[in-house]
């Protein structure tokens, strides 16, 4: 079941998304070689608190942190560990959730290590692009869950990637997973029809080789089957009639 | 956090949305006692527990023949107005606290035995 969001809604959930986007912005500025994963967690998760919220994640499921920290071939939901030290050259997807008088807001970005290959850069690159196009295509008037997924998939498939189809976007309010689901794949003008009220989370994954993936036996880290590099970038984004709202922008 | 996917859309080029439910708490309409009087459910009470994106019609519950979670999607003009709920079961509606076993109570605590609109079935 969806749940419109009113005005009030809105704004609590505007709180939490900017509180989401400030820890990322935050663990962003401290990603450099030498940095474990566990550092970056405790940043956001000192951050969020700090901000009288909670972080969305820990706890949820059973996930042990309070963000979800991949490196190179791992694609999401990696668990961040005083083991885990970013090294040049490592591309690391951070993805940060928190939830504010209970509404959520949920993001991510992928945050080069040092100096990175170009076909790492590109990557990036394409992976924030496309998000950028998935928000071009549900501008017009009647657009549909489809149009996301077409307009993503479409311009990865253009630079030569691919993307993860086992995991998807979602809806995004008093609970971190809603209905609907937003796939990064589809066809244009299918699938449920948008409307003003809706909150969800457009999350682009992908990846250089194939868009297959693997569990770990942690039972979270996904992983690239081919052990290619991902990247993921992802906003929480509101439906309203004067226009789509990045909520989790800072 | 990312979601997996449910089979649905695992793999499947084509999107689909197994729950298309739509529904908005923050409607005028939602929290009025309602009477069913199309369908295999009229004549029964029910309360609005949302307004639908369509145009003129509501999702509608009563906690047993239609719970919370699988409102029925009814039009307007298939009801027939009795008045609003009490505000805490409005206000329960509105912030999503709303049980079956809340609901239920409610109505059968409006429904008298006399009255022609009580329920066939209430085992």
């Amino acid at each position: 079941m969806i749940h419109l969001k009113n005005a009030e809604q809105l704004k609590l959930m505007k709180r939490a998304g900017r509180i989401a986007g400030e820890a990322l912005l935050l663990a962003g500025e401290n990603v450099r070689p030498g940095v474990t994963t566990k550092k970056l967690d405790d940043i956001i998760r000192n951050h969020i608190e700090r901000c009288g919220a909670v972080p969305s994640f820990l706890g949820y499921a059973g996930f042990p942190a309070s963000a979800c920290i991949s490196i190179n071939d791992e694609v999401i939901h990696g668990i961040p560990s005083e083991g885990r030290v970013l090294e040049e050259g490592d591309i690391v997807k951070i993805d940060v959730g928190a939830k504010f008088r209970g509404y959520h807001g949920d993001n991510a970005r992928t945050f080069p290590v040092g100096a990175v290959s170009n076909e790492a850069k590109r990557l990036i690159e394409v992976t924030e692009a496309s998000f950028y196009r998935a928000l071009e295509a549900i501008k017009k008037e009647g657009a549909r869950i489809g149009d996301i997924g077409h307009a993503v998939e479409s311009y990865c498939a253009e630079h030569g990637y691919s993307v993860v189809r086992r995991y998807v976007g979602h809806g995004v309010g008093e609970e971190l997973h809603e209905d609907p689901e937003v796939p990064n794949f589809g066809r244009a003008g299918h699938g449920l029809r948008l409307c003003a009220g809706m909150t969800i989370a457009i999350e682009p994954m992908v990846n250089t080789g194939t868009g297959a993936v693997r569990e770990m036996p942690d039972g979270w880290t996904v992983k690239t089957a081919d052990g290619g590099l991902s990247a993921h970038y992802e906003h929480t984004v509101a439906i309203t009639e004067e226009g789509i709202i990045l909520l989790t922008q800072v | 956090m990312t979601k997996k996917s449910t089979p649905k859309s695992k793999n499947n080029a084509r999107v689909e949305t197994n729950n298309s439910t739509i529904i908005n708490v923050s409607a005028e309409c939602v929290g009025e006692v309602v009477i069913s009087l199309r369908g295999r459910d009229a004549k029964r009470r029910f309360v609005i527990i949302g307004a639908a994106a369509d145009e003129g019609y509501v999702y509608i519950a009563d906690g047993r023949l239609r719970k919370v979670e699988s409102p029925k999607k009814k039009k307007r003009k298939h009801l027939l107005t009795e008045g609003m709920a009490t505000p805490e079961i409005v206000d329960a509606i509105r912030c999503g606290s709303i049980t079956n076993k809340k609901l239920w109570r409610y109505i059968r605590s409006i429904s008298t035995d006399s009255d022609s609109t009580n329920f066939v079935d209430t085992q």
